[in-house]
């Protein structure tokens, strides 16, 4: 598949204040709130950190799917204070290793907002920030010198799968005996890190590190479509099935316009129930999706749709970019994929649209089995990389326990001043507050960089608000409570293989060929057969054997 | 009885000219055909140019029209945008001091080295140091190995590894080949008439060969200078300071990344005076700016160095 790990694009329009779903407990099989929660569902019995619900606040809609977050209209006025001292007690510097999105910020000596988190921490802060495309092999050679800071930010979907097996050989703390069960009270921010992300995080059943939690809802898992383009072509009800889909997407192409602007795969591979990557039948073999019999008609689907005219002439190019998003805001294209949450709020790409674009209604559309029935939602893993601390530091119980502290401190929950500060920065310098006590950012420009260095394990990522725009949370709300019935996870998350770490890259490069290639005509259906084959023998067949091992060693 | 006249001689065909066809004066159907093919290809090179500097003068509106040559509607918004911010002038400041200085010193000590291996057969051990230096043309240590070194050295964060650990090399194997050819294709009587007047080898090489070697160095230099200019994998991985990351290490992040953009994220306004795509344009010309501006003035030099210096006689 487009197998892709959350992607930084993904991430960064989630940025300051704009939000997305968090599970408030697990999706298989366990539930939340319960000490000593352990993870089955074939894999060994982890002892999970129990889960702490988060604090009731004034505005907050509860879910009544029990897997969805609550959604959140307004910050609380005051907000409270989640950590009573400061967790650097040593006075030693704390060295982390971050990645980095947006412009670098300007050194501490220049920077009020790193002056303020050392303050707030209680001691200095050091990080080393990796340009976000480079983060693989600055991760990989930061690991391989031996030289580790104290806190490492690790994420191997970013092109580090290799550092997956660094988990096992060794080189960071496992944490499961130290956070496990009721020990992750101690740190009552961490108790309230949804238990899901906490299964996500484990590695062969063991916990190596803080999750940054996440939604569990995938990119492209909707579209985002102008209601005006639709209402005016007649279509003014959600089509059911693939046939009135093609109608759907017909409908609003035409006269130098296009329906799509990104081919967007995985949603028709969704509509057709396709594995999420991998599948675990019942015989206990893993079937990649590629092998799978669903394949082959959601391609020749994608294909009609192809011939259809549905698709804007670049858009084989841009399976999910920043492209796609441009044509939608220069009215070239009807429709947005992308990360969901930049549907929402005041500055995704759809507050974006909605800036430019005041009075035109936007529509949200889920896939739809491919024959009117339920879809298969593929489910993300609910974090985006994990802090872990290097097993050469995690020797000094005492050293451990003030970087967990820094840890529970940077992960505040949401409504709390600490979470503010982190996820939006100084108040009157990086951000004010609306009429309704609701943080807004100010333009961006050299006094926003200075908070750069802020990308911890703060659950803005995973809730749902919306500063600003009243009913976008409980909107976004609503779309991950109609996928969550339907979500299937990836049965290989947390397992290790290492043909995967080395040819991952390779052989989603083949996937985009042939996938891509069939679906526009490029190629015949019949290289779909030459795709499996050419997966098999490039490194697939391995993968599978390995990935099987690694599940065998963590059912013990 | 009369006799038939003989029949005239047959003169032989004879070429309007002695030089040989491909000397000749073509025809002007053949120059029109040159000049038609060499129009095409020059549209096709300086196409790209010209979309990227006229993209990065578009205001948002005209951008957003998805095709800009010569912006309907110019505006300085996306270069303000970004030299307002910390990032790309600090960034530039450190591309051009590493550049001049790890220019200056490249040439400096590959000029050296070159000319201490002119001399293989005087020099004890130098044939071996030749072979040593060809040899990391053939493969380099990989990323890890040049990081330990450089870690060891006590390098990492600091302007030196941006100098010392240059992913093209601080003496280039194939720059040092380049300017040692040149060195010995000099008329060894020139040197051997100055050693005779009483010259050192220091003199010999500072007041004979490098008055001769101009084209050459100057080559080296824009090769090297491109290269330390160009450089973003070296600092990525040996610097951690985000304020002494060079020019093309923010390329990266705001190409790749598209930040700031988003310039709808600017807090509460509705226009985008911005997008990701003028921004992105305007940040590749300040990094590509300077070499094209370097690049006329050594040019004169760059066809006869490289010519002579990779010719073996």
């Amino acid at each position: 598949m487009p197998a892709e790990p959350l992607s930084r694009r993904q991430i960064i329009r989630l940025g300051l204040g704009v939000g997305v779903g968090v599970t408030a407990s697990t999706v298989l099989g366990a539930c939340g709130g319960d000490a000593g929660d352990s993870a089955s569902s074939g894999s060994r019995e982890l002892k999970l950190p129990s889960f702490t619900p988060p604090r009731e606040l004034p505005g907050t809609t509860i879910s009544s799917f029990p897997d969805v977050a609550p959604a959140y209209d307004a910050y609380p006025r005051p907000p409270f204070k989640s950590v009573a001292n400061p967790p650097i007690t040593s006075g030693k510097p704390v060295t982390t290793f971050q990645i980095l999105f947006p412009a670098p910020p300007p050194p501490v000596d220049r920077n009020p907002y790193w002056q303020e988190m050392n303050k707030r921490l209680g001691g200095e802060l050091r990080p080393t920030l990796a340009p976000y495309q480079s983060y693989g092999e600055k991760l990989q050679t930061t690991i391989a010198s031996g030289d580790m800071p104290d806190i490492v930010f690790v994420e191997p979907g970013q092109n580090a799968q290799a550092v997956v097996r660094t988990f096992k050989e060794g080189a960071f703390t496992d944490l499961t005996d130290i956070l496990g069960g009721d020990g992750v009270k101690k740190f009552p921010n961490l108790a309230q890190v949804p238990t899901a992300s906490w299964k996500h995080a484990a590695i062969e059943g063991r916990l190596y590190g803080v999750p940054k939690p996440l939604n569990q809802l995938i990119a492209d898992a909707g579209f985002a479509y102008r209601m005006d383009w639709a209402e005016k072509a007649g279509m003014t009800s959600k089509p059911k099935n693939a046939d009135e889909l093609v109608e759907f997407l017909k409908a609003l192409s035409g006269n130098g316009r296009w329906a799509l602007g990104a081919m967007y795969p995985r949603w028709f591979l969704m509509m057709y129930r396709a594995p999420n990557n991998w599948r675990l039948g019942s015989d206990g073999k893993l079937v990649y999706y590629v092998e799978s019999d669903e394949l082959e008609p959601a391609v020749q689907f994608i294909n009609k749709l192809w011939k259809a005219g549905v698709f804007h002439p670049d858009a084989p190019t841009q399976a999910w970019s920043p492209q796609a998003e441009d044509l939608f805001l220069s009215d070239k294209v009807a429709s947005v994929g992308g990360n969901f949450g930049s549907h929402f709020g005041r500055r995704g790409t759809v507050g974006n649209f909605r800036n430019a674009h005041p009075g035109v209604e936007i529509g949200h559309l889920m896939p739809m089995g491919f024959d009117g029935g339920k879809p298969a939602i593929f489910q993300r893993q609910a974090l985006f990389g994990q802090f872990c601390i290097p097993a050469k530091v995690g020797k000094d119980s005492a050293r451990l326990e003030e970087l967990l502290r820094v840890l529970d401190y940077t992960g505040a929950p949401f409504g709390s001043e600490e979470f503010l500060f982190m996820t939006f920065g100084i108040e009157g310098r990086h951000y004010t507050k609306d009429p309704q006590g609701n943080p807004v950012a100010v333009p961006q420009g050299p006094v926003t960089e200075e908070i750069g260095i802020n990308y911890f394990n703060q659950p803005s990522e995973a809730v749902f608000y919306f500063p600003g725009v009243p009913g976008d949370s409980v909107a976004a709300q609503k779309w991950v409570e109609e996928a969550a019935p339907n979500w299937i996870p990836d049965p290989t998350w947390g397992l290790i293989s290492d043909t995967n770490n080395r040819k991952a890259a390779a052989l989603r490069q083949l996937e985009d060929d042939y996938l891509l290639g069939v679906a526009t005509g490029r190629r015949p259906m019949s290289d779909l057969k030459v795709w499996r084959d050419e997966w098999r023998k490039g490194g697939g067949e391995d993968i599978r054997r390995e990935f099987q091992e690694s599940l065998e060693r963590s059912s013990g | 009885m009369a006799t038939l006249p003989a029949p005239a001689p047959v003169q032989p065909r004879r070429r309007r000219s002695n030089r040989p066809a491909w000397e000749g004066r073509p025809s002007l159907a053949v120059s029109l055909v040159k000049a038609v093919v060499l129009l095409l290809i020059a549209i096709v090179m300086l196409y790209p140019f010209v979309y990227v500097i006229g993209m990065s003068f578009a205001s948002a509106r005209a951008a957003a029209s998805g095709f800009v040559l010569f912006p309907t509607e110019f505006s300085l918004d996306a270069y303000r945008t970004l030299l307002s911010g910390n990032a790309v002038p600090q960034a530039l400041q450190v591309s051009v001091g590493i550049t001049l200085a790890g220019t200056a010193l490249s040439v400096v000590f590959t000029v050296l080295m070159a000319y201490g291996l002119t001399r293989t057969k005087d020099v004890p051990g130098a044939r071996f140091i030749l072979y040593l230096a060809l040899l990391t043309m053939l493969f380099s240590a990989g990323i890890i190995p040049n990081f330990l070194l450089i870690k060891s050295l006590g390098l990492i964060d600091t302007y030196t590894a941006l100098i010392l650990g240059s992913t093209s090399g601080f003496i280039s194997a194939f720059n040092l080949v380049v300017i040692r050819n040149f060195f010995m294709e000099l008329p060894q009587e020139v040197l051997d008439a100055a050693r005779v007047d009483g010259a050192s080898e220091w003199q010999v090489l500072t007041k004979v060969v490098l008055p001769l070697s101009k084209a050459v160095i100057a080559v080296i230099a824009l090769f090297y200078g491109v290269a330390y200019w160009n450089d973003f994998f070296t600092a990525m991985i040996y610097i951690n300071d985000t304020s002494k990351w060079p020019i093309q290490v923010v390329l990266n992040q705001y190409v790749l990344t598209g930040t700031p953009l988003d310039a709808l994220a600017q807090g509460n306004t509705t226009e985008r005076t911005v997008t990701p795509k003028t921004i992105k344009m305007a940040i590749v010309v300040l990094s590509t700016l300077p070499v094209l501006v370097v690049y006329p003035f050594l040019q004169r030099y760059f066809t006869k160095g490289v010519l002579t210096g990779a010719i073996k006689g």
